[in-house]
């Protein structure tokens, strides 16, 4: 017999077609309410994910407040660096990072506060008291939720002093907004290249294969970064065949990782629908053409 | 987003994105659910205003960095001295190959992969990949045998995608593996710019040290044969410029494997830059255990007349000058080999020149912007009072690489270049 490793391709000219499947989107209809009736969510966990969105929602409207002067409780502050917002995506960060768990990672983008302060937020809420003594040594907290409150405010603490480039910061003032990472949360760093973070995520999802240690990274992108090059070469990367066909013997694993799309219909202020990319399908469609599995949560989640 | 808004979009537009604002839709289902009321969730946004203005004057007031500290972080000081145990134990599908030795020679394609298969043992967080470096055993074989003894699982082909090559070696080096990945032609290194100077290079530092990103990149040279302007640059001194990254450039296959084993224990990403042209050329490497530091030159020669510093295949060049120099003309040369650009050990250099008075800095990168600039410079600032005479450079023409065979003889530095250049300053 042939060893699998070696090509065995004839040359083949037959006339092909191929069904290249359908495609479903928004395909959520349900509500909190049929969640909550379903018992996939519970009430003290849908007020957590509000109190995640509007703490991300809050730190960047102090952000545009800041630059106008006009951030009451510190006034006067100077504040230098980039405004990249990602008001009206909390619902992705908050939502995407409320499914994985602590043995898990995520890379971000240049817009990326919001990812940053849900991934640890989410993190510490899932961890356990010992873990938030870890991560807030000095802490004289007497309770589980006074210490979770402490690592919570220390957690933003965190995160603006490095949006303002100081010591304290996640990154010690070196990285800054379009930088901010927080490795102890599985955190691998936002980047101001766009599309940039997109092969690291998929490295470090191939080093899990590798590990067997379980664990997904969802890679957070947004619809203008998977026109570059090296997201395509990403795609391709983490859909090879040699990961789970015959030539990986007895470790035929796919890549663990979660291709976040964050669509905001535009990369900078070029429209991704219509002028710069194809049609509004075409992410999806690119994501077909490298033969993921295509999961689609909504269907599954609102069957009752 | 902060800008008008108004060059690129409608004001309508805007409104009916704002009318499916999360955080807004996700009050009101909290409300019909009757999870919180009204006065609740006014009370959840004064708490998270209150918590979040609370961490903003804290952060406003807390201690901006030491600018003292300014390149601190740059690179990571550790080495991977000891394997964890979980690392430790190694399946090896079969015996490794072994290295013929002839005198105690092997070539230099040997000594490479000798050092892989010994680092591979060691430690099971190595692993390699790149194009062809699996069964082909890579397009110029230094990895030839090695898939047979550990399997693909930490040797495999990849996809000509020369920025996921080195993105994912970040990625995989971030979560705790020590890749090691080929780049074919160190042309290609230029398809993989930002994954290599961007990213590799720099998390270490825009982290605040938070991370160490333990891979190496193998960058092989190709130029001296005949391939032209896209499969012959040495572009050594680009990476160098860029901070992050540390660049060595072995001449000889005993360095070569001291030193791609002291690359993958290091912390840091290195740059691994090897010439197609010395594969085939052998030398004394020892079979047992040994390192070679990173950041340590090494005299080749010793000399006191005039002080020939290389890097590279040139180091080769300049000892057969440095021969001439001694039969044809009684003088005596010492040939300082740099083995690592960043970090550089000028120190070495400093008391060569001290001790001859004079310096001929050899590479084989196109002239304009070579690294050898940057130790000229070094050596007549920090050295000034010592020289007899301006320090010469000598490299490639600054063009592009020729294919043909009369032009590229003339390119590249010649034997006779570097003996003119020291005729010029004895």
């Amino acid at each position: 017999m042939t060893p699998a490793h070696l090509s065995d391709t004839r040359p083949d000219f037959t006339p092909f077609e191929i069904d290249c499947g359908k495609i479903c989107a928004f395909r959520f209809h349900g509500n909190l309410q049929s969640e909550l009736a379903a018992g996939r969510i519970d009430a003290a966990t849908a007020v957590d994910l509000l109190e995640d969105m509007l703490m991300v929602r809050e730190m960047e409207e102090m952000i545009v407040k800041l630059r106008a002067g006009a951030y009451e409780p510190i006034a006067g502050f100077n504040y230098r660096g980039p405004t990249h917002v990602s008001i009206g995506q909390e619902g992705a960060s908050v939502g995407a990072c409320s499914a994985l768990t602590l043995m898990d990672y995520i890379t971000s983008t240049h817009r990326g506060h919001g990812d940053s302060l849900a991934r640890g937020c989410l993190a510490l809420r899932a961890m356990s008291d010992e873990q938030l003594r870890k991560r807030i040594p000095h802490s004289k907290a007497a309770s589980c939720l006074e210490l979770l409150e402490e690592a919570l405010e220390e957690h933003v603490y965190r995160t603006v002093a490095e949006l303002f480039g100081k010591e304290d910061g996640h990154c010690r003032g070196r990285g800054g907004s379009i930088h901010i990472a927080d490795f102890a949360v599985g955190h691998l760093g936002a980047n101001a290249i766009v599309g940039g973070s997109v092969p690291i995520a998929t490295g470090a999802a191939m080093g899990l294969r590798y590990l067997r240690t379980g664990g997904v990274v969802c890679c957070f992108a947004g619809d203008g970064a998977y026109c570059n090059g090296v997201v395509l070469e990403s795609m391709n990367w983490a859909a090879q065949a040699q990961f789970t066909n015959e030539i990986a013997g007895d470790h035929r694993v796919g890549v663990p990782i979660i291709f976040f799309v964050l669509n905001n219909h535009y990369a900078m202020t070029g429209r991704t629908d219509d002028e710069v990319t194809g049609g509004p399908a075409e992410a999806a469609a690119r994501a077909k053409a490298h033969i993921f599995s295509t999961w689609t949560p909504t269907a599954a989640m609102a069957t009752p | 987003m902060s800008d008008p808004r108004n060059e690129y979009r409608t004001r309508e537009e805007e409104a009916a994105w704002k009318a499916v604002d999360p955080v807004l839709r996700l009050e009101k289902q909290i409300l019909e659910c009757g999870i919180l009321d009204e006065r609740g969730i006014a009370s959840l946004q004064a708490e998270v205003r209150e918590r979040n203005a609370r961490a903003a004057i804290r952060a406003a007031g807390s201690p901006d960095p030491d600018p003292a500290e300014v390149i601190k972080y740059m690179y990571a000081d550790t080495v991977a001295e000891k394997v964890p145990p979980a690392f430790q134990k190694i399946a090896l599908l079969q015996p490794p190959p072994a290295i013929k030795r002839t005198d105690g020679a092997i070539t230099y394609r040997d000594a490479i992969k000798e050092a892989l298969i010994e680092e591979m043992k060691r430690d099971a967080r190595v692993i390699s990949y790149g194009e062809d470096v699996a069964e082909y055993g890579g397009a110029f074989k230094p990895t030839k045998g090695l898939l047979e003894v550990f399997g693909r699982d930490r040797i495999f082909n990849t996809p000509i995608s020369e920025a996921a090559i080195c993105g994912t070696a970040v990625g995989a080096a971030m979560i705790g593996l020590r890749p090691i990945v080929e780049l074919m032609y160190m042309d290609f290194l230029l398809m993989a710019g930002d994954q290599v100077s961007n990213q590799a290079g720099k998390w270490h530092y825009m982290s605040g040290a938070q991370v160490e990103v333990p891979l190496v990149i193998r960058a092989s040279v190709g130029g001296g044969k005949g391939y032209g302007g896209q499969h012959s640059q040495t572009l050594e001194s680009i990476i160098a410029h860029i901070p992050g990254m540390y660049v060595v450039y072995p001449a000889t296959p005993y360095d070569a494997k001291g030193m791609i084993k002291s690359a993958i224990r290091d912390n840091n990403p290195v740059m691994f830059v090897e010439s197609q042209l010395p594969y085939g050329e052998k030398g004394v490497v020892p079979e047992e255990e040994y390192l070679v530091p990173l950041g340590v030159a090494d005299i080749k020669r010793p000399g006191c007349d005039i002080t020939l510093v290389a890097y590279g295949p040139a180091v080769h060049d300049a000892l057969k000058a440095a021969e001439r120099l001694k039969v044809e003309s009684g003088l005596s040369a010492e040939v300082v080999d740099l083995r690592s650009l960043v970090p550089l050990d000028i120190e070495t250099v400093l008391r060569s020149v001290e001790k001859t008075g004079r310096c001929v800095v050899i590479s084989q990168a196109v002239h304009l912007g070579s690294f050898t600039g940057e130790v000229a410079s070094t050596i007549q600032q920090e050295a000034f009072d010592f020289l007899d005479s301006p320090v010469i450079r000598v490299g490639a023409k600054n063009g592009i690489a020729p294919q043909s065979h009369v032009l590229e003889a003339v390119f590249y530095p010649r034997v006779e270049d570097i003996l003119a250049a020291a005729k010029a300053i004895l």
